[in-house]
């Protein structure tokens, strides 16, 4: 027992690279190789277009990120979520107007967060919890709208929902706010770390005297208020909303994030991430979009995308170990 | 029959086994001796081949083996009886005692199966069981005897029972005893690993002793008193590793009076001092970590009274224990002690967050102060502040472990195993740092199964057994020699 | 098991199980398995179904599966097995030719069997008494007149264009390509289809606002299988400095979603496909059947006379077609629209 260092021989190499450096790379290699094969694909405006198609996901993958950090897997229940909300929004801003739409909209998110954060402390499992809930959410989606398209007519919706600030959609731009203080939150407000650190080891969180309930509920609060945007934007840019709306997405914003390379198992990775992951996918879509693939291809393909980050990630955190 | 030599093993940066060496002749029971981390269990799950020795050589019946795997162990004639008995729950006795033989499959049918098993059954007492019954209705001490029976069957060269009477009442270790004698009049080479005084010198031909991973020659135990087996196990060299005792202590901070919960058979009443660091030595399962999980608010107090700085204390949850600036860590460190997947600042300002943030926001200057001092005050190296809990080692993890608890400035702090998994350097420190924090103030209440580390650190000690507090002497007063009476075995007390 | 039906439904379902045969009125019990009616349009069909019935005097029981074609099998299989004596089935399944098996399984039950919406597959003819509902062949050809004169008429030169179609494997999109494909052979050249991952709007406006850049300055025509998918293809190419009906000719051809892009001459007008009324002439078919007793050979359009729906003493078909009336673009023209006694805005604003 006479050498007593600390240093274990794969620690001085250690110096690991971020995984967002990772998907960072992966999304400008596809954007070169595809510049290549599709000369009409390394354009800025294809650019804008691309960063517009991430939009409306990456804003719910951010969300979703969240309770993916937290420990909490991920919710099934986000795309019958947002029908719901969609719904409310319309009817609300019918019987309202805009503004108190928005905080009816909001409000109700907030709720259906907390439902669902409450439940799954007592349930325990996030993935049968949400989906009980996605039934929940996309019946009263359903009951709400009296089975019709409930359309509404006000400008500053509309506004909202096809407005081009300085060029770039209103949604881009809220998708890039969001992803911003999102990381910031996650970084640097103590919700935030309570959340990283109730998903990196909940029982020594629970040790340490946090409240691991709470921060169940902040993050599905937080992927709450995120498909609340999404509905808000989706329902504006066409003035109407419907119980079938969104049908299928959620498989998306979960892709989103595994491709942006936060670990399933909670406690790490940043809604940076989820963002890129969607940009990622996003570029991958429109390429495919761009060359004629069927709809049952591009589904191959984004799967197999999904199959092939994880893997990789998975990978590359044991050789790292 | 056995020979192994130079069994080296180290686990990362630590060294679990260096040049042991260990002899068992045919019919003779060899017991294997030592403190917790001594090396018993990696050395016979080597011989097992569940684990690869990193130098070394075995040797069976003078024939060199080369064993990396458990099937080259079996092929060899090593039976291995681990902890965690594996008896198949859903399968009959019979099929228990046959498991994983090939050659069983020649006599499928139950009623061959069971006239072939009765007469193992019978050797290891066990003729009153049908062979046909499902092993789930046996008792934990009937499935050891069908383990044993196990080894009888597959005519084993080499068995290896690691301590096998361990969650056993005293009746039934008779029984398992007996079937032990069994093995080894059978001309089975036996090695059993135990910390049972008793049964060492009832069963065993020769010991032998494993200290900080090596080994010494072994002894016949006729020729050992229970004074000197316990020598040999501690060693004699206890000064060094550890600071001076208290030399002021201030008024009583923790009170026990007539409390009993779950793990405790009789109420255990203690009282603690400002400043003051008693230790509540026991085996596992004696009692000792239950008054520090009542303390914590992790096990409820059945009956009795707590009082905390000479108020009433009652906590509901862990919660309520820290806000009464009362930190308590628990033996399992990777379970509940760190983040691994989260850097070391992290790590130390999670019990503290409101120290370290403003408006809600988490601060990197205070944060940055906050892991600074408690690094200073644990002796944390600056350079590990960026690396992840889980890529420390054992000892600086368990650093992170306590230390955190500093930020919110405890007055009683409950640990449980302060050292386990910790290398000696490391553990030097840490008994340093406990003495220094214990100097300013901090009441230090720790349960351990370490003698050395109870003599060597405590100003008080409070002995346990099965359940039992057995008495409280000071530190100055204990030998080691008294201390593992009372822990192992209070009635061979003088 | 998923039967969301609406409380209406439940509680003429509840009247029809309480009364007694010996009602006059009562000609009896049909059921109708369809997909669930949070989609709009399966929503307009059950309405216009149950209308029908209470007006012939039948009990109309809707099940519906949550688009699920096992779901649908199973809730076919506890149907026959209720042993309920029944005047007639009608058949929406989900999966057109995974539903053959229950399709069958009903027929040999010995009611009428009316299928509906979904075109038969070719070989089952014997299972089924005849298909009342929509002919999508015929969709996608309207939709390519529609657009053909638009292109006469304004003046636009019209070449190349793509299609936005439904997603692989739903029968109604392939049907209608086809249908719009073999009319526009020789006149327009389409240069890409490219398949939607849904049909409403926010799917339509993805996948536009992607072709539409990539393929700039070059298409002057865009086909989009509906007008939920059509109108989001005119949001996308207003913002890429298209002026649809300018620059960019957009046809939809059924009337689904939004009518303002129609009113407003965004779109290059479009065609009445009435949920309602297919859900109606669907159960019309089984009252025929169920009086006149037979089936006559061959297809049939229903006349798309604008003030009164088709009689029932008409022959029923084997094929009986919803006609799918052209609506021009503009306010105008859309108020005028009418359909068997509804207007356009009742009939393609639900």
């Amino acid at each position: 027992m006479s050498i007593m260092t600390d240093v274990s021989p794969s620690a001085a190499r250690r110096r690991s690279v971020p995984r967002f450096v990772w998907v960072i790379a992966a999304i400008v290699a596809l954007y070169l190789v595809a510049g290549v094969i599709t000369p009409s694909f390394a354009t800025f405006d294809n650019m804008l277009v691309i960063v517009r198609a991430a939009s409306i996901t990456g804003i719910v993958a951010i969300g979703m990120s969240y309770v993916t950090i937290s420990g909490n897997l991920f919710a099934l229940s986000a795309a019958a979520l947002g029908a719901f909300l969609a719904v409310i929004f319309a009817l609300a801003v019918g019987h309202l107007g805009f503004a108190a739409g928005l905080a009816a909209t909001l409000l109700v998110a907030i709720l259906a967060g907390m439902a669902q954060g409450l439940s799954i402390s007592v349930v325990g499992n996030p993935i049968i919890t949400t989906l009980a809930f996605s039934t929940v959410f996309r019946g009263l989606a359903a009951l709400f709208s009296g089975n019709s398209i409930v359309r509404i007519d006000s400008d500053i919706a509309l506004a909202l929902g096809t407005g081009r600030p300085l060029g770039v959609p209103t949604q881009s731009w809220a998708f890039i706010a969001l992803a911003l203080v999102s990381w910031a939150l996650i970084r640097r407000a103590r919700l935030g770390r309570l959340l990283v650190l109730s998903g990196a080891n909940p029982q020594t969180a629970i040790a340490s005297g946090l409240n691991v309930r709470l921060a169940t509920v902040v993050a599905f609060v937080a992927l709450s208020v995120g498909v609340a945007i999404m509905a808000v934007f989706t329902v504006s840019q066409f003035s109407q909303a419907k119980a079938d709306l969104f049908a299928g997405y959620d498989f998306d914003y979960i892709a989103a994030v595994l491709v942006g390379g936060i670990a399933l198992r909670g406690g790490q990775g940043s809604p940076l991430q989820a963002a890129l992951g969607a940009i990622l996918i996003a570029l991958l879509q429109n390429f495919m979009l761009l060359n004629g693939f069927t709809a049952g291809l591009r589904m191959t393909v984004v799967g197999g995308l999904v199959l092939l980050a994880t893997g990789a990630f998975h990978l590359l955190q044991r050789r790292l170990r | 029959m056995l020979r192994m030599t130079n069994i080296s093993k180290r686990y990362g940066a630590t060294e679990v086994l260096r040049e042991v060496a260990l002899e068992v002749r045919s019919g003779e029971v060899m017991a294997l001796m030592g403190e917790n981390g001594a090396g018993k269990s990696t050395l016979v799950k080597i011989l097992a081949g569940i684990e690869p020795a990193d130098a070394g050589t075995i040797e069976i019946a003078g024939e060199p083996v080369t064993i990396r795997s458990p099937r080259h162990s079996q092929a060899a004639g090593v039976a291995y009886v681990a902890q965690e008995l594996s008896i198949v729950e859903s399968l009959s006795v019979a099929e228990n005692v046959f498991l994983g033989d090939t050659d069983a499959g020649l006599f499928r049918s139950p009623r061959s199966l069971s006239t072939k098993a009765r007469p193992f059954l019978l050797k290891v007492g066990l003729e009153q069981v049908d062979p046909l019954e499902l092993a789930e209705n046996l008792s934990v001490a009937e499935r050891q005897l069908v383990e044993i029976a196990r080894l009888l069957s597959r005519k084993a060269r080499i068995a290896i029972l690691d301590e096998p009477t361990a969650a056993l009442s005293d009746a039934e270790i008779l029984r398992v005893k007996g079937a032990v004698r069994t093995l080894a009049d059978n001309g089975c080479a036996v090695i059993y690993v135990t910390h049972r005084m008793a049964e060492v010198f009832e069963l065993s031909t020769r010991v032998t002793v494993l200290r900080n991973g090596r080994s010494f020659p072994s002894i016949e135990t006729a020729s050992l008193t229970v004074d000197t087996l316990i020598e040999h196990m501690l060693g004699r060299k206890l000064e060094q590793m550890f600071p001076a005792r208290a030399t002021r202590m201030g008024e009583s901070v923790v009170e026990l009076d007539q409390c009993i919960g779950h793990g405790l058979l009789a109420p255990i009443s203690l009282s603690v001092r400002r400043g003051e660091i008693l230790a509540l030595a026991g085996q596992v399962g004696s009692g000792a970590n239950a008054v520090l999980r009542m303390l914590a608010g992790v096990l409820p107090v059945a009956s009795g009274t707590m009082k905390l700085r000479g108020a009433a204390f009652a906590p509901h949850s862990i919660a309520d224990s820290i806000a009464a600036k009362v930190a308590y860590c628990s033996d399992d460190r990777k379970r509940d002690g760190i983040f691994a997947v989260r850097s070391v600042p992290e790590n130390l300002s999670a019990p503290a967050l409101d120290r370290v943030s403003r408006l809600q926001m988490i601060s990197p200057v205070m944060e940055s102060r906050h892991t600074r001092g408690i690094a200073e005050l644990f002796g944390i190296d600056l350079a590990y502040l960026t690396r992840l809990a889980g890529n420390l080692s054992g000892g600086n993890q368990q650093k992170v472990a306590l230390g955190k608890w500093l930020g919110i400035e405890p007055d009683v702090l409950l640990v449980e195993e302060p050292t386990r998994g910790v290398d000696v350097g490391a553990r030097a420190e840490i008994y340093r740092h406990l003495r220094s924090l214990a100097e300013r103030g901090l009441t230090v209440i720790f349960a351990s199964s370490d003698t050395q580390e109870v003599l060597g650190l405590a100003d008080q000690i409070a002995t346990f057994y099965h359940g039992r507090m057995v008495r409280v002497v000071s530190a100055e007063s204990s030998t080691p020699e008294s201390i593992v009476r009372d822990v192992i075995h209070p009635t061979l007390a003088a | 098991m998923n039967y969301k039906m609406s409380l209406p439904i439940a509680a003429v379902l509840l009247a029809g199980l309480c009364a007694s045969p010996a009602l006059a009125e009562d000609k009896g019990v049909i059921v109708a398995f369809v997909p669930s009616s949070t989609n709009p349009y399966i929503g307009q069909w059950a309405k216009g179904a149950q209308a029908k019935a209470g007006e012939l005097g039948y009990t109309l029981k809707v099940i519906e599966n949550n688009f699920n074609q096992a779901e649908q099998d199973s809730q076919v299989q506890q149907q026959l097995a209720s042993g309920e004596k029944v005047a007639g089935y009608v058949w929406w399944p989900f999966e057109n030719a995974a539903g053959v098996g229950s399709l069958r399984a009903l027929s040999q039950s010995g009611a009428p069997v009316i299928v509906s919406n979904q075109y038969p597959i070719k070989g089952t003819e014997a299972y089924w008494t005849a298909y009342a509902g929509a002919n999508d062949f015929l969709s996608g050809k309207t939709a390519a007149e529609i657009l053909l004169d638009a292109c006469a008429k304004s003046g636009v030169k019209c070449d190349k264009g793509a299609i936005i179609r439904f997603p692989a494997g739903v029968s109604a999109g392939d049907d209608r390509a086809t249908g719009f494909q073999d009319a526009v052979k020789g006149k327009l050249d389409v240069l890409t289809v490219v398949p939607t991952a849904g049909f409403l709007e926010d799917e339509g406006y993805k996948v536009a606002a992607q072709i539409i850049p990539a393929n700039k300055g070059q298409l002057t025509w865009l086909y989009t299988e509906n007008d939920s998918l059509a109108g989001a293809a005119a949001q996308a190419a207003r913002e890429n400095g298209l002026v649809p009906g300018k620059d960019i000719l957009i046809v939809g051809g059924t009337c689904h979603g939004d009518s303002k892009h129609v009113k407003n001459g965004e779109i290059a007008g479009t065609a009445i496909q009435s949920g309602y009324w297919e859900g109606w002439m669907a159960v019309q078919a089984l009252g025929k059947f169920n009086t006149q007793g037979k089936v006559q050979d061959g297809e049939t359009y229903l006349a798309d006379n604008p003030d009164a729906p088709p009689a029932d003493s008409d022959p029923v078909f084997k094929y009986n077609f919803l006609p799918n009336p052209a609506v021009g673009n503009s306010q105008a023209a859309y108020d005028a629209a009418k359909m068997w006694g509804k207007s356009a805005d009742e009939l393609c604003n639900f």
